[in-house]
């Protein structure tokens, strides 16, 4: 059923009202566009194939696709971290600057901002791409991980600092 | 800043590509793997046209498919000392006696690839190369392939744009190239800059047949505790020249195996991991790492991490989890 009225849910409908959000997350956890593209696709194709396991008595629409999602980013993040170390170790470092006391957010640019992101740990990844790619607030980034919102705040604020302080360091 | 952060973060511009949804709907209507379907009775003449297509193929494609039967491989010699620095490099020294000699060529847009020596056990297949000129490596856009046309990931690699040996570790080879052996191909249309110049557009084509090295099975040690945490094995499985450990770990460590501790210090310390393992013989020395991965997420967590050894006997493996605990267990390889 979709959240709010009695409609079944289908695929187009899972797709319309959830496909760009989880894109956001997978734009923002994935090591590339076209594994983000790819993460997109898999996580939303196995939340369809998984529609008849979905019991609202059991928690909302929301909840039950985040977690599918979540699931689906670790599985791939088995290869990707790996690909991430990999592509670490050949590439040649940028120097965007050194000696920048200050870093002034607005000379980030959108690209260097999503690269910083796509650099964290996977967990602090998922946490701010739940949180900011996919616009869930702490409750809901808590539950997609089995924690409690309490948890999710302090795992979202750790992420922000460590993002914080990755970018002071390229500046 | 703070808030500015958080408002840049969520004003990321990551707009849905337009062939998401149709590839999403594109999958769905593909048949899942699995899937059962009504079977139709074949007639009895199309039995025995497809029993002598399927006799023509095993007799005319089993040297093609099953490698190992190939008399190519009776011919390889084992590569000695020639890629021996770039083994070093790569950590990979203790296989190095453990290599099939390869020499498949391939040049485009002034750049000779050549494909040196290739060694596959289970877990891991390891190709060298040699790029000429050096000043570009063979990390860009390459596929590596078996016999059946199945990609294999690439998962880590070494390049020395001094020699221009390059080392590539992709992961082990599917079933059946695992007991077959396995004809590879490896294609690759750019070369990267070993100097973080512009990457190099060619077409690059290599090929090479390698064996995989057989493992055994040994016995699991018997599980360890970092704190509240247990750590079981789950596998242990050996070559001739490598180990390779299977772990899952339960408990409240399940889910920070990614953490690092220590101080950043520019240019003279970064935080490292607070999880650590590593393999050392009897003489006190410590072995290779190989490569290993780790998945965290919801439940236990499960690790995997190989190493290079040069010598059966007992050797200690040490689990860490830096300020929680530490403990050590004995593998004993034949």
């Amino acid at each position: 059923m979709e959240a709010g009225d009695d409609r079944p849910l289908t695929a187009e409908g899972l797709c319309a009202r959830y496909a760009h959000r989880v894109y956001r997350f997978a734009a923002m956890v994935a090591v590339g566009d076209v594994e983000a593209e790819d993460l997109a696709q898999d996580a939303m194709v196995r939340a369809i194939r998984n529609l008849g396991r979905f019991d609202a008595s059991r928690g909302t629409v929301e909840t039950w696709l985040w977690r599918i999602v979540v699931n689906t980013a670790t599985d791939a993040g088995r290869v990707s971290s790996r690909r991430r170390r990999l592509w670490e170790r050949f590439r040649s470092q940028p120097t965007l600057g050194e000696n920048v006391e200050d870093l002034a957010l607005v000379r980030i640019t959108a690209v260097e901002l999503l690269t910083a992101v796509r650099r964290l740990r996977r967990r602090e990844r998922g946490m701010i791409a739940l949180r900011f790619g996919a616009g869930l607030g702490f409750a809901e980034v808590g539950a997609a991980y089995g924690i409690s919102r309490a948890a999710a705040t302090m795992a979202v604020r750790r992420a922000l600092d460590t993002l914080r302080i990755n970018l002071k360091e390229t500046r | 800043m703070s808030s500015s952060l958080e408002d840049r973060l969520a004003d990321l511009d990551l707009p849905l590509p337009d062939t998401l949804v149709p590839r999403v709907l594109a999958r769905l209507a593909e048949p899942v793997a699995g899937r059962t379907h009504p079977v139709r009775r074949r007639p009895r003449w199309a039995t025995v046209a497809l029993a002598v297509v399927v006799l023509i193929v095993a007799v005319g494609g089993a040297t093609f498919y099953a490698p190992r039967f190939a008399q190519a491989l009776a011919d390889a010699p084992i590569v000695g000392t020639a890629v021996g620095p770039a083994l070093r490099s790569a950590g990979l020294a203790g296989l190095q006696g453990r290599f099939t000699a390869l020499d498949s060529r391939s040049t485009s847009s002034g750049y000779t690839v050549r494909l040196v020596a290739g060694y596959a056990d289970k877990n891991q297949t390891v190709l060298v190369f040699s790029v000429d000129p050096p000043d570009h490596m063979l990390f860009g856009q390459t596929e590596l392939t078996d016999q059946f046309g199945r990609a294999i990931a690439i998962s880590d690699g070494v390049s020395d744009a001094r020699t221009g040996y390059n080392v590539l570790i992709f992961d082990g080879l599917p079933w059946p190239d695992s007991f077959l052996g396995a004809r590879l191909r490896l294609h690759a249309s750019t070369l990267g800059a070993a100097a973080g110049g512009l990457a190099l557009a060619g077409d690059w084509m290599l090929q090479g047949t390698i064996p995989v090295e057989s493992s055994r099975p040994l016995p699991p040690p018997a599980a360890g505790r970092l704190g509240d945490s247990t750590v079981r094995f789950t596998r242990v499985e050996a070559t001739s020249a490598t180990v390779s450990i299977y772990m899952e770990i339960s408990g409240p460590l399940a889910g920070q195996l990614d953490r690092t501790v220590g101080p950043t210090i520019p240019t003279v310390a970064k935080p490292h991991l607070a999880f650590s393992y590593e393999l050392v013989d009897a003489g006190d020395r410590v072995a290779t790492h190989l490569n290993g991965t780790n998945s965290t997420g919801i439940g236990p967590a499960q690790v995997w991490a190989g190493w290079v050894i040069t010598h059966p006997g007992d050797y200690r493996l040490r689990i860490a989890y830096e300020g929680v605990g530490s403990f050590e267990r004995t593998i004993t390889v034949p």
